[in-house]
């Protein structure tokens, strides 16, 4: 990912779109592999540069009744990665620092007071955005933020997670399920299938032109509910299939004897890298 | 002649608070064989207005008005005749498939309890009569499925044996909350086609309470509107959805995606305040001092009835009023 990019990663629940941020923000150990944010490697690193890593990269959770510690206030949420990450600010500062951050986010002053369970899903949804740029992140994962909130309000939050994503040049990570909602923020898109990335390509190209036989479906499925269905079945296999074929060989309608290999991704395309032996 | 009439509903919960009006004055027909929508977002009433129908609200609720079924009136009837009515007259599906069935129970004892009870239907026959109702949904090794637990199945699983069980009663009308909630597009799918297998197989009515237009325009004839616990928009589902006409119908739809991610500024009042006028007044983009004070009535406008006293001055379809222009300083 550039520095200021927003990469969309879709997928169906189980897919692994969260295992995949977690593990780059090193909650989950890997079986193998490497991250490097800024050049230096993340999941190695220990003490002081962790905790530094730690403020550099954050993360917003999907459920939002369990993002906040029900007995805090707003306040003391808010500032507490302030003294976590001993940033030496006086109480009055702390204080003016957090009423900066909510007006940020749409909230007001009244709101520091209040305890989590006073607020609306999309309200604390902004508490923790705010409490996130406490610490001035470059890199912020969006793991599904919104899938939970209703289609108003889930305008509101994504319309100010944008606008101060591009403000703050924060490299963004943004997950969903529903791919109408990732081409709206996203430069990038990703799709993901049992564990692997099929297909990446620029938002609007993936968008119009998807090219792996998953991501079209998927593309597909959002424009398409409103007529009945009659021309493919759509089953969810949740099998990872071990064996060394492509893992979406037993649903595509186009498998051929060189899918019993397991693609990689290729460029098809300017920007376009597709993880599929048909094209 | 309408299957289920509900008229002036209001459904009060005493709290500590005050008294709290989840659904107020609503009125709503569903014709037999019909789908009718009920959409508006969380905290709107919706759920509250579906468990009126089925009696089956805490007991600091209380309800006035009528819902008539059969030429009785629902909120009159005995406990005794309601348990009559549950399950072999209205079905319920409901919300989240993972907690909403006993996991000590195996399927098939679950589907069997419904059939033997509503039916009267003896165990051994009812065992087969599951598993056909199990095979009809598309669960092929019904045998296998009706000896397994609840968390031996999938996701996707589940919702189609409760689906199974809230129309294992034969009902002629099916209340389904929010059968899509935070579900992935595959499974949002595969809901839609079971909803739709179910409305043609059994010819039930469907009442369908959603927040999700795409589900609600895939599967609806008719769509109500929800805000703050009254209908304020009410008509044919392709009318309401490309043609809203309540300020808070467009801006439902201009906050999708697709149509540009547009939200509608601030909150919903809650529902404890009492508001002389308008309920939407504090979000409306065109409300005037009226809209304020006034209590607003329904008006018909081209068969779409509708609670806004801003469509009857224009006379007709107003301009849409949500665009990249208003709303770009709303954030």
């Amino acid at each position: 990912m550039k520095p200021g990019e927003t990469l969309g990663l879709v997928g169906e629940s189980g897919s692994g779109k969260s295992t995949v941020a977690r593990t780059m923000l090193g909650l989950i150990p890997p079986s193998s592999g490497q991250v490097y944010f800024q050049g230096q490697e993340v999941l190695t690193a220990n003490g002081r540069m962790k905790k530094e890593f730690c403020g550099k990269m954050q993360i917003i959770f999907q459920h939002p009744e369990s993002a906040l510690n029900p007995r805090m206030k707003i306040y003391e949420s808010l500032i507490e990665p302030m003294l976590i990450h001993k940033q030496n600010l006086s109480r009055e500062e702390m204080k003016s620092k957090s009423r900066k951050l909510l007006q940020q986010v749409g909230l007001s002053e009244e709101h520091l007071t209040r305890y989590p369970h006073e607020l609306s899903g999309g309200q604390i949804q902004r508490v923790v955005l705010a409490r996130v740029l406490s610490l001035s992140p470059q890199f912020l994962v969006a793991d599904e933020p919104t899938s939970m909130l209703d289609a108003s309000v889930q305008a509101q939050v994504l319309r100010i997670l944008k606008q101060i994503q591009v403000e703050n040049g924060i490299g963004l990570l943004f997950i969903s399920h529903d791919i109408e909602v990732v081409s709206w923020m996203s430069d990038r898109i990703a799709v993901m299938y049992k564990g692997q990335i099929v297909e990446s390509a620029p938002a609007e190209e993936l968008c119009q032109n998807p090219l792996h036989p998953y991501s079209r479906l998927l593309v597909e499925a959002f424009s398409s509910l409103e007529k009945p269905s009659a021309k493919q079945v759509w089953v969810k296999d949740e099998k990872i299939d071990n064996a060394s074929r492509c893992h979406y060989y037993s649903q595509c309608p186009q498998a051929g004897p060189a899918c019993r290999q397991r693609p990689v991704l290729r460029e098809t395309g300017a920007e376009h890298y597709t993880a599929c032996w048909l094209l | 002649m309408a299957l289920l009439s509900i008229r002036n509903l209001t459904t009060i919960f005493n709290c500590e608070e005050g008294q709290l009006k989840a659904c107020s004055n609503v009125s709503l027909d569903i014709n037999p064989g019909q789908t009718l929508g009920l959409i508006g977002e969380t905290g709107c009433g919706k759920s509250v207005l579906g468990m009126s129908v089925l009696r089956l609200l805490p007991g600091n609720a209380v309800t006035n008005g009528q819902i008539i079924y059969n030429n009785q009136d629902l909120l009159s009837l005995a406990e005794k005749e309601i348990c009559k009515v549950r399950g072999s007259e209205i079905g319920f599906l409901p919300q989240s498939p993972a907690t909403s069935l006993n996991p000590v129970l195996s399927i098939g004892e679950q589907l069997m309890e419904g059939l033997q009870l509503h039916r009267g239907i003896v165990k051994e026959k009812a065992r087969i009569i599951a598993q056909d109702i199990l095979r009809s949904l598309g669960l092929k090794d019904s045998a296998r499925t009706s000896a397994e637990y609840p968390h031996q199945l999938s996701g996707g699983m589940k919702q189609r044996v409760l689906a199974a069980i809230s129309i294992s009663g034969q009902p002629s009308l099916l209340i389904a909350d929010e059968p899509t909630k935070g579900l992935d597009a595959v499974n949002r799918i595969q809901v839609v086609d079971l909803l739709r297998q179910l409305s043609r197989k059994t010819g039930a009515s469907l009442l369908l309470i959603t927040h999700d237009l795409k589900v609600a325009a895939a599967l609806c004839d008719e769509i109500a509107v929800m805000y703050s616990g009254e209908i304020v928009e009410k008509g044919p589902a392709e009318q309401v959805l490309n043609n809203p006409l309540h300020p808070y119908t467009q801006g439902l739809v201009a906050s999708l995606p697709e149509r540009g991610l547009y939200p509608i500024p601030g909150h919903s009042p809650a529902l404890l305040d009492d508001i002389p006028g308008c309920r939407f007044y504090s979000r409306c983009p065109v409300g005037n001092e009226k809209c304020k004070c006034q209590p607003v009535t329904n008006r018909e406008v081209d068969g779409v009835h509708v609670r806004c006293m801003y469509v009857d001055q224009s006379g007709g379809a107003q301009q849409r009023i949500y665009g990249r222009g208003f709303q770009s300083e709303a954030v």
